[in-house]
C-alpha cells in the first residue's frame, strides 16, 4: 500500500518537472531568445494555453504528499518554510507577469513584466533544483522527527547544515541547464523562423552545459549520500531510470542531426533512500525533447512548410489545457501537425 | 458601481468570521491552535513571511485598482 502511495507522489512530481519544466525553461530562455515584442508574444502563447494546468500537478502531488504521508509532509513543510514561501512568491509573480503583461501597451509596462517572467523562472529552476539536493542529501532530523534549515550556514556539508551548500547550489545550477535546454527545445518546437533558430542554439550550448553538471551532480550524489549506491546495489532494475537519463542526453543530440520530426521524451526518476522513516526520495527528472532544425536543402525545404502550418494549428488551438496539451502535442509529433488541438 | 466593492468585504468578512470564530481549536473538539504549531518555525520567520505577503497582495492590489480603473475609463464597446 506505502509503495502504491509512494509510487502515485513519485509520478506525480515526475510529471510536474518534465511538464512545468518546459514551461520554465521557456521563460529562462524568453529574454535571450526572443528579442522583439511579437516573439516574446509568441513564446508566451506556446505556454499560454498550458502553464497553469502544468502547475496543477505541483498541487497535486503535495495534496497526495498530505493524504499519503503525512508525517513527511508536516517535517518537511516546516523544516523548508522560508525557501517554500519564497516558492509561492516567485509562483505568483511569474504567474502575473503573464497575465499583466499585455493589458498596457507601453514601453515600461511590457520589458518590466518580460523581467519579472524570466527572473521567476529562473528563480524557481534553480529554487527547485536546491529541493531536490536538499532531499538527495538528507536534513538533519531531531528526536520528533522534526527539523528547521536556515537558509545557508558555511556552504559546507557538515553537522549544522543549510538549504544551500554547495553541493545544493551545484544540483540547482545543473536544475537551471536541464530546464533551459527543456524550455529552448519547447520553444524550438513551438514556433519558426529567427526564433526558432536562436532556441535551437541555446538548447545546444546548454547541452554542452548539461553534460558536465550531470556527471558532475551524479559523483557528487553518491559520494555525500552513501545509501544512494546501497539503494541501487538492493535493487537493481533502479539502474533503469539513470540509464534512461543518459539515453535522453545522447537522444537529444544525435537525433537532431538526422531524423526529421524524432521526438524522445525521456523522464528519469531514481530513487534513494532519504530519511530514517524509509519514506524513499523522488529525483532527478529530465526530460528531454526534440525537434529537428529546419534546413535550407530541397528535402527539408517542404518538411519545414508543412511544419509552419503545424505550428500555426497549435498557436491557434489556444483553449487546449491538461491532457489536452498532450494529445496536441503527440499529435504533432507523429507528423499530423495542424490536426492537433 | 457603488456595489464593486461589496462582494470582496463580505467574502472576506466571511472568512474573518470562521477563522476567528473557531478559536481557540484548530480542529473542532480535537485539537487546539497550540497543538498545531510548528516548533521550529520561529515567531521572527512567521512575521518575515506575513510581511512578505502583505507587501505582495498590496503590490497586487495596487496594480489591480490601476487596470480595473484603465478598464472603467475605457467604458464599454459601443453597440
Amino acid at each position: 500500500m506505502q509503495t502504491i502511495w509512494f509510487m502515485l507522489v513519485a509520478v506525480m512530481i515526475a510529471v510536474y518537472v518534465v511538464l512545468d519544466g518546459f514551461d520554465l525553461g521557456a521563460g529562462i530562455v524568453h529574454l535571450l531568445v526572443a528579442r522583439t515584442d511579437r516573439e516574446r508574444r509568441q513564446v508566451l502563447r506556446s505556454i499560454g494555453p498550458v502553464w497553469d494546468g502544468n502547475e496543477v500537478w505541483l498541487l497535486a502531488g503535495g495534496g497526495t504528499l498530505y493524504f499519503a504521508f503525512p508525517a513527511l509532509y508536516a517535517s518537511s513543510f516546516s523544516g523548508f518554510y522560508l525557501p517554500l514561501m519564497m516558492v509561492l512568491w516567485l509562483l505568483i509573480l511569474r504567474g502575473i507577469s503573464i497575465e499583466f503583461r499585455n493589458h498596457i501597451d507601453s514601453l515600461v509596462w511590457k520589458p518590466f513584466w518580460d523581467v519579472v517572467f524570466g527572473g521567476a523562472s529562473a528563480l524557481l529552476a534553480i529554487f527547485f533544483g536546491a529541493a531536490l539536493g536538499n532531499v538527495v542529501r538528507g536534513v538533519p532530523l531531531d528526536d520528533a522527527n522534526e527539523f528547521f534549515l536556515p537558509l545557508w550556514t558555511n556552504f559546507g556539508i557538515g553537522r549544522e547544515v543549510g538549504i544551500l551548500d554547495w553541493y545544493t547550489v551545484l544540483v540547482a545550477v545543473a536544475a537551471f541547464a536541464t530546464l533551459l535546454v527543456h524550455g529552448a527545445l519547447w520553444v524550438a518546437l513551438k514556433t519558426d523562423g529567427e526564433l526558432e533558430r536562436r532556441a535551437r542554439k541555446a538548447a545546444q550550448a546548454g547541452w554542452w552545459a548539461l553534460l558536465p553538471l550531470t556527471a558532475a551532480i551524479t559523483w557528487c550524489s553518491f559520494a555525500i549520500q552513501p545509501r544512494l549506491g546501497a539503494s541501487f546495489g538492493a535493487r537493481p532494475w533502479g539502474y533503469v531510470f539513470p540509464l534512461l537519463a543518459v539515453a535522453g542526453l545522447i537522444g537529444m543530440r544525435a537525433l537532431d542531426r538526422r531524423e526529421p520530426r524524432a521526438v524522445l521524451v525521456l523522464v528519469a526518476v531514481h530513487r534513494g533512500d532519504a530519511d530514517q522513516r524509509g519514506v524513499r526520495a523522488v529525483s532527478l527528472c529530465a526530460a528531454v525533447e526534440h525537434r529537428p532544425a529546419a534546413r535550407a536543402d530541397g528535402l527539408q525545404r517542404g518538411c519545414r512548410a508543412v511544419r509552419i502550418e503545424g505550428g500555426a494549428g497549435v498557436v491557434h488551438s489556444g483553449n487546449a489545457a491538461g491532457y489536452g496539451l498532450l494529445r496536441v502535442y503527440l499529435s504533432e509529433l507523429c507528423g499530423e501537425g495542424g490536426a492537433g488541438g | 458601481m457603488l456595489s464593486a466593492p461589496f462582494p470582496y468585504i463580505a467574502n472576506t468578512a466571511g472568512w474573518i468570521t470562521a477563522e476567528a470564530g473557531r478559536q481557540p481549536w484548530l480542529i473542532y473538539g480535537l485539537m487546539r491552535t497550540h497543538e498545531g504549531v510548528s516548533p521550529h518555525v520561529s515567531a521572527g520567520n512567521a512575521l518575515f513571511t506575513l510581511i512578505g505577503f502583505m507587501g505582495m497582495y498590496v503590490v497586487l492590489a495596487i496594480l489591480f485598482l490601476l487596470l480595473v480603473y484603465r478598464e472603467i475609463d475605457h467604458g464599454p464597446e459601443a453597440a
